[in-house]
């Protein structure tokens, strides 16, 4: 069973990264999101018509939102948790500690998940603000944990390909295989519904259309199907329960064997 | 003496490293079998390939053993407990010092993963630094350190727990003189303090300075072992000559052929009993040197001269 207090000093190390790193790590994650959301609010908004009393940029805001830990948590859990278990081998000098290979892993997961939170508060801010583009302020509060909960799934599918792959270079894969389409076909910037049914099914295997499910509604102040939100916090969670056990095992035979 | 318990119990202990598509398997260690007795520093001798390593990550959990039982203080190494693992330190062969850290942050955040407590660090970790000759360094960060200062500041992180066993893989390779003295020093200082230390090493001068017991192993096995001096005894005549090329001819009665000889190129060594027997018979023109016989001639006669990948 893994020990608290030992991911607890893991994640004091990863405080101690980030209070150095902050600056450049937040504005890039921040920046990226911002350029997507004024882009498309304005430029898609501009032609789009608005649906339920909503404009487009409002529509936006919650996918935009949510699929900011689709980009940070992956690549943390791809080019990072690569860098430290087979570049720099960080992870068998911590291994060397009273630390456990699953407890690096969850602190590893744990770390990136929350650090891609505070650019989504700046932008949520922004959006209730400046764009008048956030209806729910209570709503946006409420999703912070399904955010949390999200971000640890798309970190944990991340790190199976990092405990499967040889080679950085086949990180490729990662971004045309899944970031990519889960960022397009997830909800982000369309209702998922129009789409012809392969499509939706598709879209379902995408922690991001999940996520979006249920934070859509509560950004927009709009009433949740509660059966729904059930069976996305339940895949969500499933998710990252394997992918972590899968990894796990894979990381053993690499790391151990 | 009373016998302690072995620190250390190595039996038959085997690591196979499963084939990995055209790769075949690789046999690292061999059914191999030592003791460790605490408060020693044991050195574990070998070429390249030999098996050291994957001894020492066996031995600190990194990897897993294929056969045989391998236990640090009566406990099977997969099986130990958090405590007992806060006991055990490891100088790995490759610093992996923490690149997003400075040089007192590495130290301090090693010491919590270890569960030292915060104020405890807060006093340790400026010691610790003193100690290796590191305080000038301790807002550095690591890609900002020598090689040198690199090795100091990994033993330093080794030391951070304050352990029983040490476990240091070529804590010197690629240093300086300056800085292997330093860690010469070091080693010796916490041999005093009780600690037990186990080493490998390629400079045979540096095991024969530092260990007090000595593990031979190749291609997996275990050859021989015991203190540098029986080790030396047992495999090497007390004398080595080391002539220059060309030799001159023998005069008297014993022939300089009859001699165990191996020749390195620009000169011959030759190993010898009567070390003032042998000088009598070398004409007043040769150029020699004379030296005790060492651990050196000891590892390439039970190994072979035969280089290594």
């Amino acid at each position: 069973m893994p020990n608290l207090p030992h991911i607890t000093t893991l994640l004091i190390r990863f405080w101690y990264e980030y209070r150095q790193l902050w600056t450049s790590l937040f504005l890039r994650d921040f920046m990226d999101r911002l350029i997507y959301l004024l882009a498309f609010g304005f430029g898609m908004g501009g032609v789009m018509a608005a649906s339920h009393g909503n404009s487009y940029m409002a529509f936006l805001v919650p996918g935009i939102a949510s699929a900011t830990g689709v980009f940070v948590v992956t690549m943390a859990m791809t080019y990072g948790v690569w860098e430290r278990s087979s570049n720099t081998h960080l992870w068998q000098a911590w291994m060397a500690t009273p630390l456990r290979l699953l407890e690096i892993m969850l602190a590893e997961l744990i770390y990136a998940s929350l650090r891609a939170l505070p650019s989504v508060v700046i932008l949520l801010l922004l959006a209730h603000f400046w764009l008048h583009a956030l209806p729910s302020l209570t709503g946006a509060l409420l999703a912070f944990p399904v955010l949390l909960l999200a971000n640890l799934a798309m970190g944990a599918v991340a790190m199976c390909f990092t405990a499967h792959i040889r080679r950085p270079l086949h990180f490729a894969y990662v971004n045309t295989l899944w970031t990519t389409p889960m960022f397009l076909f997830g909800g982000t910037f369309f209702d998922m519904a129009h789409a012809p049914l392969p499509m939706q099914y598709l879209s379902q295997i995408f922690p991001l259309t999940h996520v979006i499910g249920i934070v859509r509604p509560l950004m927009l102040g709009q009433p949740l199907n509660l059966l729904n939100v059930a069976t996305s916090l339940a895949i969500l969670t499933a998710l990252t329960v394997a992918g972590l056990a899968y990894a796990h095992h894979r990381f053993q035979r690499r790391l151990l064997d | 003496m009373t016998a302690k318990a072995p620190l250390i119990t190595a039996e038959n202990l085997t690591k196979t490293y499963p084939a990995q598509g055209k790769a075949p398997a690789v046999h690292a260690v061999q059914g191999v079998t030592f003791v460790v007795q605490p408060g020693t520093c044991t050195g574990l001798l070998g070429p390249n390939g030999a098996g050291k390593s994957t001894t020492m990550r066996m031995l600190m959990g990194l990897t897993r053993k294929s056969g045989g039982s391998l236990s640090i203080f009566g406990t099977d190494t997969e099986s130990l407990s958090r405590t007992q693992r806060t006991r055990i330190s490891l100088v790995p062969q490759d610093d992996n010092l923490d690149p997003d850290l400075t040089v007192a942050e590495n130290l301090f955040v090693y010491g919590l993963f270890f569960g030292i407590a915060r104020a405890t660090l807060k006093d340790r970790v400026p010691q610790l630094l003193a100690y290796m000759q590191l305080e000038d360094k301790a807002d550095a960060r690591v890609s900002q350190l020598s090689g040198g200062m690199k090795r100091r500041l990994t033993l330093a992180r080794a030391l951070v727990n304050d352990p029983d066993l040490i476990i240091m893989d070529e804590p010197t390779t690629g240093l300086d003189p300056q800085a292997r003295v330093m860690i010469w020093q070091r080693v010796l200082e916490l041999k005093k303090q009780g600690k037990t230390i186990l080493l490998t090493t390629h400079y045979m001068d540096e095991a024969q300075r530092l260990c007090d017991h000595i593990i031979l192993i190749d291609h997996g096995t275990v050859l021989d072992e015991g203190t540098p001096k029986q080790l030396i005894a047992r495999h090497s005549k007390p004398h080595v000559f080391d002539v220059t090329k060309p030799v001159p001819a023998a005069l008297g009665k014993l022939k300089l052929g009859e001699y165990e000889s191996e020749d390195v190129g620009d000169s011959i060594l030759y190993y010898v009993e009567d070390a003032i027997t042998f000088r009598k018979q070398l004409p007043e023109t040769a150029t020699y040197l004379h030296r005790p016989a060492n651990m050196e001639d000891v590892f390439l006669k039970l190994t072979g001269r035969k280089l290594r990948e």
